[in-house]
């Protein structure tokens, strides 16, 4: 156990930096890998007992996304059922469903579903929907054939006003494809402050005791450019690997430049740096800078314009975002590249505020990182 | 200013070095769960997807067809920010991102349908962004959905003579009512908040966790010892997040509708069982960083693997057996609930059966831990 626990202290930088990422494309992607949600538990009441209600159950039985696992026998015991969690929907047909469609009087249906996730609530409804349309459609060609309709002339009514609808650039709506490049902006962020704010802490140590008039000389860029040269070229290649690996493994789309992905990266990064001088500066011990910087990854991600675009943010808030935390600047972005090639043109504004950000950041942080080194001298 | 500034950061420094459990359980308790509920509560205040900018071509210009428009414009979920004259444009807007979803009605679209020709509007949306996608594509299916029905009510009066009392169930012969229960309005910020300001904070409460148990191992105390600290401290994490989930409630109109002595009962549970998974990893690992980081990385992907998002019933048989064994699997599915459903007691029951099977696992294996004195 010692020696596992040795071997991690010893190759740290290196396992957070790559193994991490890695790990954890391996897991989401797998949980994450099933393109459609299927098999979704429901139970079906069904009153009327007739020939036509038994054709709109066995159309749901035959449906792969629905799970019949029960016959409920009143629409409360449904809702209980749902309250209870071992169903996530249910389907009332009515007493006199058949008799009311055989003379064409008209009839109804209840679905009940279960909205609290509504990825599983909009598939019910969307399959529901897709069964009872077909049915609809099928009813009224024969209520229009029995008309006196041609039966093409028929079918051509019903055709008119139907959606046609395309999904561009993540057609399947697959979660994962849509979430993976937000999720690796995370991982880049979380690993790489993890292992860049511990070295600039024990710096800061390193630096208390230095003498005064070679502190402002010793703080310097270029002092800590191979510092981040090594980190930073260790995370893009982790990130390239993660890339190829959600490729090869789960199918994602790799479009877009390797090129605008590395200056997207190299941007982000310098943004960390920036972030991590500041980080460095507000603690003093390792372990509470590390508990910190957990805490990041889940605000940064729904803040960050990713899952909730930037349109339908309060008013201010994504500006106020922009100017405080970069994952902005690179989740969104990686997103446009992967997913719809975007070029230099598309992305300019990104790019543009990226290096902005970083370009007040990272003086900012390391003046306030030489600031903390200051005041500790002082204090002693 | 400069001076006050220094003086400010002195003081704080002092503070901080002298008493430095108190800063970071103030910090990982209090400041960043309700700061961090401050500004997701306010970030997403719109609640659902609305105004979603929306590009139109109009290659008809009928009254129809500008009437359509209209309809489209009306509605509280688009916002129609051009209408182009070129298809391509519409794919290019979304390219760019200038628009989320685009409507291309062609030429001759109200004779072609007067001569029942069945032409066809063309939607296209942006798949990219999940959140925008479901929203706009449901709002635009009613739409046309309602159009639709006036369309065909239209033909049955017209070509059959159907009386206008029966007109409509000719229309639709089986009237489906899709209720959407618990949360009909597809409110986003009900659906993500609760569990994932719980996820936030059971990653400081594992934190803690290490944390305790680094300084415990310092002392030579009894078993009981250990069960007083992870009681205690797990409490004070069940309080922050009920703290954050009252802020909520209070700020920013999520709902609560479950029981309350049961959210505090599996609250108090889940804590207590986060804490002491951080706390077994701290009693193992000597590094305090190094703990509170492995403690962090073992609950962090729980989100995603419990299955708060992305159902666990879509993901493939291993995992599905793996989330069985992750508390926020349970905890996650409740909270949510907890604010959405009318849950009682005896719903929550299975929830908080489980985290006494957990509970009671860790506790085993901390004493034995213990006993055999296992660190590393």
């Amino acid at each position: 156990m010692k020696w596992i626990v040795g071997l991690i202290q010893k190759y740290k930088p290196i396992l957070i930096l790559v193994f991490i990422p890695i790990g954890f494309t391996l897991l989401f992607g797998g949980a994450m890998s099933p393109i459609f949600v299927e098999d979704i538990p429901i139970v079906i009441l069904d009153l009327d007992e007739s020939d036509a209600s038994r054709e709109i159950v066995d159309e749901f039985r035959a449906c792969p996304v629905f799970q019949i696992v029960d016959a409920a026998s009143s629409a409360e015991e449904i809702r209980e059922e749902i309250l209870m969690g071992t169903i996530k929907g249910g389907l009332v047909l009515p007493d006199g469903f058949g008799k009311s469609i055989g003379s064409h009087k008209g009839t109804k249906a209840l679905m009940l579903m279960d909205g609290s996730n509504f990825l599983v609530g909009n598939n019910l409804m969307l399959y529901a929907n897709k069964i009872f349309t077909a049915k609809n459609s099928e009813l009224q060609i024969s209520y229009l054939e029995a008309g006196g309709v041609a039966a093409y002339a028929s079918e051509q009514s019903l055709d008119t006003l139907a959606l046609v609808d395309r999904t561009m650039y993540n057609p399947q709506l697959g979660y994962f494809y849509y979430l993976y490049p937000g999720l690796l902006g995370v991982f880049i962020q979380q690993t790489y402050l993890n292992v860049l704010t511990p070295v600039l802490l024990k710096e800061k140590e390193r630096l208390k005791h230095m003498p005064m008039d070679l502190l402002s000389r010793r703080i310097r860029a270029r002092e800590m450019m191979p510092l981040f040269f090594r980190y930073g070229g260790m995370s893009f290649l982790c990130s390239l690997s993660c890339l190829l690996i959600a490729h090869w493994l789960f199918s994602y789309p790799l479009k877009g430049s390797l090129l605008l992905i590395l200056l997207i990266q190299v941007i982000f990064l310098t943004c960390l740096t920036g972030m991590a001088f500041i980080l460095a500066a507000i603690f003093d011990d390792v372990t509470h800078c590390a508990q910190f910087i957990m805490f990041l990854a889940i605000p940064t991600m729904l803040s960050c314009g990713y899952g909730w675009p930037e349109f339908m943010m309060a008013p201010g808030f994504a500006a106020g975002m922009k100017l405080l935390w970069p994952l902005y600047f690179y989740s969104n972005p990686l997103k446009e590249i992967l997913l719809k090639g975007a070029g230099f043109g598309v992305l300019g504004h990104f790019l543009l505020g990226g290096a902005f950000f970083a370009a007040f950041w990272l003086p900012v942080g390391m003046w306030i990182y030489r600031g903390k080194v200051r005041t500790m001298k002082q204090i002693g | 200013m400069r001076q006050r500034l220094e003086g400010f950061a002195a003081f704080f420094y002092r503070y901080k070095k002298r008493h430095p459990k108190r800063v970071m359980t103030f910090l990982v308790f209090i400041l960043v769960p309700l700061a961090t509920g401050l500004i997701l509560g306010y970030e997403m205040s719109s609640n659902v997807a609305m105004s979603i900018p929306t590009v139109v071509v109009d290659h008809d210009h009928s009254d129809f067809s500008r009437s359509f428009v209209k309809y489209v414009e009306e509605s509280e979920y688009f916002k129609v920010v051009e209408q182009a004259d070129y298809d391509g444009r519409v794919e290019e807007m979304l390219y760019r991102q200038q628009a989320y979803v685009g409507i291309i009605i062609p030429e001759r679209f109200y004779s072609d349908m007067r001569e029942g020709k069945a032409p066809k509007i063309l939607t296209v949306y942006d798949g990219s962004t999940l959140a925008v996608m479901s929203s706009s594509k449901s709002a635009m299916t009613e739409i046309l959905l309602t159009l639709k029905t006036g369309y065909m009510m239209k033909i049955y009066e017209g070509k059959l003579g159907v009386v206008p009392a029966d007109v409509r169930n000719h229309a639709i012969p089986i009237d489906v009512t899709y209720r959407l229960l618990f949360n009909p309005t597809r409110n986003f910020r009900n659906f993500i908040l609760p569990g994932m300001l719980a996820a936030l904070i059971q990653v400081g409460i594992a934190c803690m966790g290490a944390e305790r148990a680094g300084e415990m191992r310092e002392k030579t105390t009894p078993f009981l010892a250990h069960i007083r600290t992870i009681c205690h401290w797990g409490l004070l994490g069940a309080i922050s997040i009920a703290l954050t989930l009252a802020e909520q409630y209070l700020f920013f109109d999520m709902p609560y509708k479950g029981t309350l002595l049961g959210g505090a009962a599996v609250t108090l549970l889940f804590s207590t069982v986060t804490l002491m998974a951080g706390y077994i990893v701290g009693t193992v690992i000597t590094d305090r960083t190094l703990a509170t980081q492995i403690a962090a990385v073992i609950v962090l992907p729980t989100t995603i693997l419990g299955g708060y998002t992305w159902p666990v019933l879509a993901m493939p048989a291993f995992f599905q057996k793996l989330a069985r064994f992750l508390p926020f699997y349970y905890y996650g599915e409740a909270v949510r609930n907890l604010c959405l459903k009318p849950l009682e007691f005896h719903h929550l029951l299975p929830a908080i059966e489980m985290m006494c099977i957990f509970g009671a696992v860790e506790l085993g294996l901390l004493f034995l831990v213990q006993r055999k004195g296992v660190s590393a």
